[in-house]
């Protein structure tokens, strides 16, 4: 479990798995993507009547407050589908926790005002970390490092805008970098581990397709070739959680994935 | 001095002609008038998705029908006649009897009893309470309907000034002069878990628009946070 440190009156802890289906449903017409949804529980609301934090506004932003929600979901390929459509019908910053069996990832943005309509947001520089691991007794130092970062009492803000941007800064240092699938094998190879071994069994590849770029630099549509990718931190975790895999790495003192692709050649 | 509270007077009267005409939060002088935007949202949303019942409608739509000032003038007519009501104990109740439109039960008034904060700010009768609920323990109507309420209990009540003597004889028979009110009680657990619930799916609404959640506003807990003030029995 992940001990944010939030205080009790600001914990809401409430399944609005339903609402959240409706309420998106009820905008779009491509939905299927929300059947890989198992629940969204809105875990706690950020706001000033609970906290020392005044809400802010400008021009172009608008932070009352922040909640923080968490989705289950039991297949992984749409899940930043699923976040970006929940951050745009939920009008405030949110810090999603995305969990998928036993590992997590968190998806963060920042929303602007939308100018047409200041009811609505439009998200900004949306990203995702890595998948860490809270459950899992020795944890890696990325893991242990997102763990801290979400911690609510390590922040020391003046106001909600500050607040959201030092978790969101602080939260970047993770973004998730991903491995080829070409790349992963490549390392078993160095390793020198048969691929019978099915070492990425555990892990959740994700099909990416380039964008195809305007000339000003916006995505105009997406490439129909994609390329499966691997979360750096899932990767780590599947070799160490292979026992085969395992020893190979402990006798070649590879401590960290980083130095597992230094070593290997892939940097 | 006077030509200065002549003015501050005159910009208050205007500021409060153009809340009345607005959508509310226009005051800026007035720090009270914050919230009631809030079901004024909401009246013109429901009017925005009740267009069938506006059609409906013989006459035409007035200002009254949104608001409850009927009622403030039936209770302003009420008071010139029989005094000031400060003075009348807690736990009246009344028998009537039940119509077609209103169905056997009863209807409670309650007070909440931690008034500091306004429930969503979408009950215009904050810090009271009104829900009808029928005799199977369903909820005829909510506490954020007040006015189709208030109409209900008008039209079983308006024109009687006294007791119906069968039904009241009646209650009494059932409750054994009111030391067996175990249904009653029943029904009343029922208003409070239907506030309980409507503020919970309110809650999830407020996630969904902007203005702040209200998740963690008064955390309404069960029968402790209200007292009952009155209550109408419906018989057949």
């Amino acid at each position: 479990m992940i001990n944010m440190n939030i205080k009790d009156d600001m914990l809401v802890n409430r399944d609005i798995t339903s609402a959240v289906i409706n309420k998106v449903s009820a905008s779009r017409r491509d939905v299927e993507f929300l059947s890989d949804i198992d629940s969204v529980l809105w875990v706690a609301s950020i706001r000033p009547q609970e906290t020392q934090l005044s809400s802010f506004e400008d021009d172009t932003r608008k932070y009352e407050e922040i909640q923080l929600l968490e989705i289950s979901v039991h297949t992984y390929e749409n899940i930043y589908k699923i976040s970006r459509t929940i951050m745009k019908a939920i009008p405030y910053p949110i810090i999603l926790l995305v969990r998928y069996n036993n590992k997590y990832k968190v998806m963060l943005s920042k929303p602007i005002k939308s100018k047409r309509d200041y009811d609505e947001q439009v998200i900004r520089s949306m990203y995702q970390t890595y998948w860490f691991f809270p459950d899992e007794p020795n944890c890696s130092p990325v893991t242990a490092n997102i763990i801290k970062a979400l911690d609510f009492s390590n922040y020391d803000c003046s106001n909600i805008f500050d607040l959201h941007t030092s978790i969101y800064n602080t939260l970047l240092n993770y973004q998730a970098w991903f491995l080829t699938q070409a790349a992963t094998l490549r390392i078993l190879r160095w390793l020198g581990i048969p691929r019978k071994e099915n070492v990425y069994l555990t892990c959740s590849p994700i099909k990416y397709y380039p964008p195809k770029y305007k000339a000003n630099g916006y995505v105009l549509e997406r490439y129909n070739n994609y390329v499966i990718q691997y979360d750096k931190e899932d990767v780590w975790y599947a070799l160490t959680h292979n026992e085969y895999a395992k020893n190979i790495i402990d006798k070649r003192r590879i401590y960290n994935i980083d130095s597992l692709l230094f070593e290997s050649g892939e940097y | 001095m006077d030509e200065y509270l002549y003015l501050k007077g005159r910009v208050e009267t205007r500021m409060r002609i153009s809340v009345m005409t607005a959508t509310g939060d226009d005051d800026l002088i007035n720090a009270e008038e914050k919230g009631d935007l809030e079901y004024r949202k909401a009246q013109l949303k429901r009017l925005q998705e009740e267009v069938v019942d506006i059609e409906d409608m013989q006459s035409v739509i007035s200002i009254m029908d949104l608001g409850l000032n009927e009622f403030r003038l039936d209770l302003l007519e009420y008071i010139k006649r029989h005094g000031d009501m400060d003075t009348v104990p807690y736990g009246l109740h009344a028998v009537v009897p039940a119509t077609e439109e209103c169905p056997p039960g009863v209807v409670f008034v309650l007070k909440n009893r931690n008034n500091s904060v306004n429930i969503d700010k979408q009950n215009r009768l904050h810090p009271f309470y009104m829900v009808y609920v029928g005799s199977d323990g369903l909820i005829v109507c909510d506490h954020l309907s007040p006015k189709e309420l208030l109409d209900k209990i008008r039209s079983l009540c308006k024109g009687y000034n006294e007791p119906f003597m069968d039904l009241c004889g009646a209650f009494n028979a059932e409750t054994k002069d009111g030391k067996d009110m175990r249904q009653v009680s029943s029904l009343l657990t029922a208003a409070i878990n239907s506030i309980i619930k409507v503020k919970e799916e309110s809650d999830i609404d407020s996630l969904f628009r902007p203005g702040g959640t209200t998740a963690l506003d008064n955390r309404i807990c069960g029968l402790e946070d209200f007292e009952l003030i009155c209550f109408f029995v419906v018989k057949l």
